[in-house]
């Protein structure tokens, strides 16, 4: 069990209490109580009634699960495969990441270093299969098996080393089999049939003959490029040169593949343990390094909560988690396609800086309701298609440059039955009505609502010369005694 | 425009010698464009509504001229204070379709206040393929005083992109744009049947930094062809006899009820 030590030490046996089946029962111990004979299971009064000086804290599953995602974050740092097992242990897939420390053995002692100065206790084992290692950390002390010596490490450990249910390790008790050796050398249809096909699952892939993969918390990047510090670095100008330095290493990888990122991630980790990821879209598969050096760097300006590096980054990564085939298009006499990549590089610049969802495109769409028949889309993602305008020539435009979401209400003096205003209110300003074209009778969509009410639209010029898009919501009589009139857009 | 006429501390400065037309906009009638000269597409160039009713109506003035600055196929990125959506209400794709622009070309970036917008447009202005680019603020007279729009010259001017300050609120305050404009909605022809007719504008040229002496223009703007028409100043009288169009069908005259 993870159990963190204090600055002071308390001398006195620590157990985690939790409700259970009606009682507070002890879930976890720490050493000392479990020398003192203490284990899960004990009832509180039994436990204090053997030993009455125990410190007693509350079981907090949230937060343990929180500080094992944490972990998990900060294992990152070895490989990206990183897969959680139970509520208590992580497993890490560090096949050919270990040369980038040095080796296994130096892996995993400079894994334990740290978990160590962070405060926690931990074991941990390192073997050809996850199962195996997980089998090997959890019921030995740990240590690093060497590669063939798998079923040597093993086969001596109890059943219960496979992570089956209590209720199958009695029933292999009760049948006499102890050892994960007991169990290899039995035929393996017999068990199956007898103590279930988890049994089976288990004990093959403890034993290396099927390949159950670490299935990994976060998604695997494409391309990684990383930088290490032996001495951590804080400062903007370090952190920015590492970015492009990182940069430069991994595009010509992009390029030999023929493609260019569209999701980068850049993820610092900071020397006592914290993660913080930054991430870039792009709209176009992106390649250029000197591009992806100032879109980060802009971004990084642009952060609400600044990078804090504490006491320092000791490794920077940059990671392509999303590409996209990069077409090599010929550029045509007049430089047309130059302007195209100029603009959607600015929309990157913008989007980073702003927000993707600030920098938008208009869209037409094919509604006659007036506030569907416009929408916008973030700029970054591919223009889907425009439903055309089309407008008779020599007449002055029938829609309105600007529309207020929702429309305001206006007070009206207006002939009945289907007159156009006279006379209007609105923001606390009387308007004349010189001018008046209408009604343009626009009915609710019938097919996606039923209650909706007809609107007529009327373009009206007031004395002063200002053109505005009034509609009246319902007809008189009809709907509704005082239909209710609303300005909904203003012309130029 | 003779520029020999300029005083000559005025011509020394740099004053503004009518180049190709290729690097000025037109309104696109000889009259106005005889008076202003063209406005230079490397400029500054600010807009303010003589009431604040009159928002539409610069929103639709400074498109317009966009619109001329515009060449084919090029992008006009669009930089909104939220403010000004709110005031005045968001920009409508049909309506500017219906204006004579092309939707799809627009870009528009949402910002919360006046200083990223003005940092958006500084971005903006970095890239030279753009039609144009248009800034549209409410109030901030000291983000955009004279060094903020000093820096925003110079980035038009390396790009080659005319940059369009619409001021939604405030009072002209000393910058560097090259030409100042207040601009006010104006009744527009009537259509047949006492409909409204195409937008006119009623525009006052405060200051031009190429020494064109303030003046006023009334014009009204042509959504297919997308030019300038000039319209009278004075109201429009009853034409005389002799030209008055016969009585208006009775059909014609009936409102067109949906």
């Amino acid at each position: 069990m993870w159990q963190r030590r204090s600055e002071k030490p308390d001398e006195r046996p620590l157990v985690i209490v939790a409700k259970v089946k009606g009682a507070l029962r002890v879930v976890h111990t720490d050493w000392r109580a479990r020398e003192l004979g203490l284990s899960p299971g004990l009832t509180l009064a039994d436990a204090r009634a053997r030993i009455p000086d125990l410190k007693i804290a509350d079981e907090d599953a949230a937060a343990d699960v929180a500080m094992l995602d944490r972990i998990a974050d900060w294992c990152d740092r070895y490989t990206p495969l990183v897969g959680m097992d139970g509520a208590d242990g992580l497993i890490l897939d560090i096949t050919g990441c270990a040369h980038l420390l040095g080796g296994e053995a130096a892996l995993r002692t400079d894994l334990m270093e740290r978990l160590m100065r962070l405060g926690f206790t931990a074991q941990s084992a390192v073997a050809a299969t996850p199962d195996a290692a997980r089998a090997l950390a959890r019921f030995t002390g740990g240590g690093i098996c060497p590669p063939g010596a798998d079923y040597e490490a093993i086969k001596s450990l109890p059943v219960a080393a496979l992570g089956v249910e209590d209720e199958i390790v009695t029933a292999l008790a009760r049948a006499g089999l102890k050892t994960i050796h007991d169990l290899a050398i039995r035929p393996r249809a017999p068990l199956a049939a007898r103590f279930g096909t988890t049994l089976l699952d288990r004990l093959l892939r403890t034993l290396g003959e099927i390949d159950h993969p670490v299935s990994p918390r976060r998604p695997l990047p494409d391309l990684a490029a990383e930088r290490r510090f032996a001495e951590p670095v804080s400062l903007a100008d370090q952190i920015a040169a590492a970015l492009q330095g990182l940069a430069h290493e991994l595009t010509p990888h992009l390029e030999e593949r023929g493609t260019g990122g569209r999701h980068f991630e850049a993820s610092f980790f900071r020397a006592d343990g914290a993660v913080r990821r930054i991430s870039i879209l792009s709209g176009h598969p992106l390649r250029n390094a000197k591009t992806l050096a100032k879109l980060f760097s802009e971004k990084l300006d642009a952060l609400t909560d600044p990078l804090d590096p504490g006491f320092g980054f000791d490794l920077i990564r940059l990671s392509v988690t999303a590409t996209e085939a990069f077409l090599s298009v010929q550029s045509d006499f007049g430089g047309g396609t130059d302007n195209g990549e100029e603009v959607a590089e600015l929309i990157d610049r913008l989007g980073v800086r702003f927000g993707t969802a600030h920098v938008q495109r208009l869209v037409i769409r094919d509604s006659h309701v007036p506030e569907r028949a416009a929408c916008t889309a973030p700029a970054i993602a591919p223009a889907g298609r425009t439903a055309p305008w089309r407008a008779q020539p020599g007449e002055p435009p029938i829609r309105p440059i600007s529309l207020f979401e929702p429309p305001e209400p206006v007070e009206t003096v207006a002939e009945v039955p289907d007159g156009p205003p006279i006379r209007f209110l609105w923001r606390r300003v009387m308007h004349d009505v010189t001018h008046a074209e209408g009604p343009e009778r626009i009915a609710p969509e019938w097919w996606r609502c039923t209650k909706g009410l007809t609107r007529d639209y009327f373009r009206v010029e007031d004395s002063e010369g200002r053109r505005f898009w009034l509609y009246r919501g319902g007809m008189y009589g009809h709907d509704s005694e005082h239909p209710r009139w609303f300005v909904h857009g203003l012309f130029a | 425009m003779n520029n020999m006429a300029l005083p000559l501390s005025r011509r020394d400065k740099g004053a503004f010698n009518p180049k190709a037309a290729k690097d000025c906009i037109t309104f696109g009638f000889p009259e106005a464009d005889r008076r202003v000269g063209g406005l230079p597409k490397s400029a500054l160039h600010e807009f303010f509504p003589a009431q604040s009713q009159d928002g539409a109506a610069v929103t639709g003035f400074a498109l317009a001229l966009m619109l001329r600055a515009q060449e084919r196929g090029q992008t006009i990125v669009w930089v909104r204070q939220d403010m000004v959506a709110h005031e005045y209400g968001a920009l409508y794709a049909p309506g500017l379709a219906a204006f004579g622009a092309d939707p799809s070309s627009i870009i528009q970036v949402r910002v919360s206040d006046s200083l990223s917008a003005v940092r958006a447009a500084h971005e903006a202005l970095q890239c030279s393929a753009l039609g144009a680019v248009a800034l549209e603020i409410w109030g901030g007279p000291k983000v955009l005083d004279l060094t903020a729009t000093r820096r925003l010259l110079h980035r038009a001017t390396l790009s080659q992109t005319p940059c369009f300050l619409m001021r939604m609120s405030g009072e002209p305050a000393p910058n560097a744009a090259f030409s100042r404009w207040r601009v006010r909605a104006a009744a527009s022809r009537a259509m047949a049947a006492n409909a409204p007719g195409h937008p006119a504008f009623e525009i006052s040229l405060l200051r031009h930094r190429g020494g064109v002496p303030p003046q006023r223009f009334r014009m009204e703007w042509d959504c297919d062809l997308r030019i300038f028409r000039e319209t009278p100043l004075s109201r429009a009288l009853a034409p005389s006899i002799a030209r008055r169009p016969a009585a208006p069908d009775v059909a014609e005259a009936q409102r067109k009820a949906g």
